[in-house]
């Protein structure tokens, strides 16, 4: 079932990665979340070492660290609020922190019983709520005015992933758990499925318009899904991020790590654990583009392993586009050596990788 | 003539279509055969790298394999946790033992599929029972309905014994009880250890009733209809040792280590964790319950439902943010303050040539390199310990040059992440002549002689 054409000979492939700029002065340990802030180009990065940091990159791709700021455990979420005057992160710490750039001061704000996963701002009618989703099977949510969440809502298992597109909530969770929510009444799930995809889900996404989302999983796998049960025939879903095993019929399933949405076209990217990064259109079921970071090409002695990709962001105006080289434990413990590759790395967005292609005449 | 073929197939198509809403048939099957399950269990087939997960054998189906989902940051924080509490050798015994148990599961799945295909034909039919929608790709939310409702109510689905009069069925399938939606309980039940349902079982209040009460499991309900060869009933062993969850066995690691993490609630919880998880869903349809503000009337956008909202101004202008970055930051990590607001950009890279179209639209080559070192948060690994070998039965990938004779290429240990997922003995184990050819010095390319295998790192 290849609803991609991913023959497209119009599709291009390179090894662009290489002319990508790498951020100045990375976090020390692996890299779990990106995401820049809407109102400027300031890039918050969180991270394994327990910092979550905020770079400001220049209008040629040059970065500066502007600040950063501690949890007591690894950093696993980061988002920023609609001003983009707060930033907010989510930790093992059980944490969940803002920091004001204004004052440069962090706080915690939020409180689980387990790791916090995800931490996502809404921006409702009625007010700016933290979204906090934790392997405690809770979500809960914040107005930073009390230290008591305003509302908690059970999930069937722990929070893997979360995203929101106001109204639009879609939280994923483990045993293949997805819940969408309508954030006019945000407790109560506005709908409950089974996963699309067959293994863990690892990332959900909303579609720009908030009218459906993209799961991707550890399967290699990425499905479309939109929210209405009316629209369900346009579902679909397709493989990515797998690799020829080397013998003959033998194939390796990476997980997918993160979807990123362009918010003006409404393209979005994967990246996965084989350190690749695709750009889809989802309506004309094409793929735009692949960027590879796989440097053993042609010198498989001498250059590092290919870097799975963790995190990924497009800024506001969609022109950059930030992905995160480090390691996801997708092997365990012992994929954990000392030479793995851990950066940020920004890539000018060209229009042939993020604008919509036609749809095909029939 | 083309045009009358279209025609001809138009007119079939019409026909097939009303002889199905004639004949009104319901599916009684999934759309997919056997053979998927057996695919989606094999390793390099379409069985992910990932070990620690859950499975469902098609989309928006009841999960079929539950329980095992950890997820990689799960694992990750389990380890951090050790080696802040100066004990990493707990963890990655922790880490083989849940990815063994795992692949035991799956191991057992795949050399039982039929059996496994008649759960997933049940799980189907048990499906489409609600009267509210007709398709099994469509089930989901009254699904939840149907087999939560009787369960609600009830907070502790932990192995309570009465769990098996809820569904009244008499239990025929391979896994015991009635439940239309139970699902293979993993030879990991040991591992969860204590005596009442991992988190995993209890937790999934929809449809998954997780009659599998650990305890509960290997006795009463229903194995008694298990043939006696059935594979699964060797889930029910106890003997299998459990690591961690398990009071009565100690643990090097603190049990505190792992305590936290998610795959073990506590058992004391889950009063709670059903009283109000059960209330929002055990109602058949959501949908008719909500005012459904998502149902209003949509404008005739592309993207059609109210949800949309009108094209999304992302390019909103960009106002200098000059009230933002006020003071500078007190962070002794950062290197300077918070300089001046950047300007307002909305042409990025735009400053050295007008849009270049492939070469590096970045002005200046890249920044300094990094000044910081990434430090490895445990000792280096040891390679020949990775619990990530397959099943040795499997021929790993090789190198992608493992074909190709190259005499005077070093070969670089570190460099091959597969080294490690070779059995140990390979070199003995090779059949004499592809040893042989391994160690000639070049390959016999017209007889064809090049072996298939991966060449045994002693020999590259």
């Amino acid at each position: 079932m290849s609803f991609f054409n991913t023959n497209n000979t119009a599709t291009s492939s390179s090894t662009v990665a290489d002319k990508d700029i790498e951020v100045a002065d990375a976090p020390t340990d692996s890299i779990s979340s990106l995401e820049f802030s809407p109102t400027a180009d300031y890039l918050a990065v969180g991270s394994w070492s327990n910092e979550v940091r905020i770079y400001e990159v220049g209008q040629s791709g040059q970065t500066q660290g502007k600040a950063a700021y501690s949890h007591e455990q690894p950093v696993l979420s980061v988002c920023w609020n609609k001003e983009g005057t707060r930033l907010f992160s989510g930790g093992a710490d059980k944490a969940g922190r803002m920091f004001d750039v204004t004052t440069g001061q962090a706080q915690q704000v939020a409180q689980h019983d387990a790791p916090v996963k995800c931490v996502k701002w809404i921006d409702s009618p009625s007010g700016g709520i933290l979204a906090t989703g934790s392997w405690d099977k809770t979500v809960k949510y914040w107005d930073l005015r009390t230290p008591n969440p305003v509302s908690t809502v059970q999930l069937p298992e722990r929070c893997y992933t979360m995203d929101v597109v106001y109204p639009l909530m879609v939280v994923g969770t483990a045993e293949r758990h997805i819940q969408m929510y309508n954030l006019a009444n945000p407790t109560t799930p506005y709908r409950v499925i089974e996963s699309p995809l067959k293994w863990q889900t690892r990332v959900v996404s909303c579609f720009p318009a908030a009218n459906g989302f993209a799961v991707g999983s550890i399967e290699g796998r990425v499905a479309i899904q939109y929210v209405e049960e009316k629209d369900t025939s346009q579902n679909f879903s397709f493989k990515c991020h797998r690799k020829d095993g080397g013998t003959k019929d033998s194939t390796l399933v990476f997980s997918v790590n993160d979807i990123s949405f362009h918010q003006q076209h409404g393209t979005f990217s994967t990246a996965g654990a084989d350190g690749t990064i695709n750009f889809w259109d989802k309506d004309s079921r094409t793929r735009l583009k692949r960027i590879s970071n796989l440097h053993v090409l042609f010198f498989p002695a001498f250059d590092p392993a290919p870097g799975p990709i963790t995190a990924t962001a497009f800024n506001r105006t969609g022109s950059i586009y930030a992905y995160a080289v480090s390691y996801d434990w997708s092997k365990g413990h012992s994929g954990m050596v000392a030479n793995h590759p851990n950066k940020v790395m920004l890539h000018a967005c060209k229009e042939e990788e993020v604008k919509k292609r036609a749809k095909v005449a029939k | 003539m083309v045009y009358s073929l279209k025609y001809r197939q138009i007119k079939l198509g019409w026909l097939q279509t009303l002889i199905k809403l004639v004949r009104r048939r319901r599916r009684t099957r999934p759309r997919y055969p056997s053979q998927n399950i057996t695919k989606d269990l094999t390793p390099f087939s379409e069985k992910p790298l990932w070990p620690l997960s859950s499975y469902g054998p098609s989309k928006s189906t009841k999960t079929l394999i539950g329980g095992l989902d950890e997820s990689q940051e799960e694992m990750r924080y389990n380890a951090t946790q050790a080696v802040a509490s100066g004990n990493i050798e707990a963890y990655k015994q922790y880490e083989a033992q849940k990815i063994a148990a795992a692949e035991q599961v799956m191991k057992n799945a795949l050399a039982n599929v039929n059996s496994l295909y008649d759960q997933a034909v049940k799980q189907f039919n048990g499906d489409t029972n609600p009267p509210t929608t007709n398709t099994f790709s469509n089930a989901p939310v009254s699904v939840f309905g149907q087999t939560s409702a009787p369960t609600a109510p009830k907070p502790s689905p932990f192995g309570s014994a009465s769990q098996g009069s809820v569904f009244g069925q008499p239990s025929t399938g391979a896994f015991g009880t009635a439940a239309p939606s139970s699902f293979i309980k993993p030879a990991t039940a040991g591992v969860f250890g204590s005596s009442t349902t991992p988190s995993a079982f209890g937790s999934s209040a929809f449809g998954s009733p997780s009659t599998f009460g650990s305890s509960s499991f290997p006795s009463t309900t229903g194995t008694s209809t298990i043939a006696p060869s059935s594979p699964f009933g060797a889930f029910s062993n106890a003997g299998k040792p459990t690591v961690f969850g398990q009071p009565s066995a100690p643990t090097p690691a603190s049990s505190s280590v792992f305590g936290s993490a998610s795959t073990s609630t506590p058992p004391t919880a889950p009063a709670s964790v059903f009283g109000s998880g059960g209330s929002g869903f055990g109602n058949t349809g959501q949908t008719p319950i909500q005012p459904r503000p998502f149902g209003a009337p949509a404008p005739s956008a592309p993207f059609g439902s109210p949800f949309s909202q009108a094209q999304p101004q992302a390019s909103a202008p960009a106002q200098a943010p000059s009230s933002v970055f006020g003071t500078p930051s007190a962070f002794p990590s950062s290197s300077t303050a918070f300089g001046q607001t950047p300007a307002p950009s909305t042409s990025v890279f735009g400053q050295t040539a007008p849009a270049p179209p492939t070469n590096n639209v970045f002005g200046q080559p890249s920044n300094t390199t990094t000044s910081s070192v990434f430090g490895q948060p445990a000792p280096p690994p040891q390679p020949a310990a990775s619990p990530f070998a397959p099943i040795p039965s499997q021929p790993p990938p090789p190198p992608p040059a493992a074909a190709a004779p190259r005499p005077t290429t070093q070969f670089i240990p570190a460099s091959d992440p597969y080294i490690a997922t070779l059995p140990k003995d390979y070199l003995q184990s090779l059949p004499k002549e592809v040893r042989a050819a391994f160690e000639s010095d070049s390959f016999d390319w017209n007889g064809l002689r090049v072996p298939e295998w991966v060449p045994p790192t002693e020999l590259r």
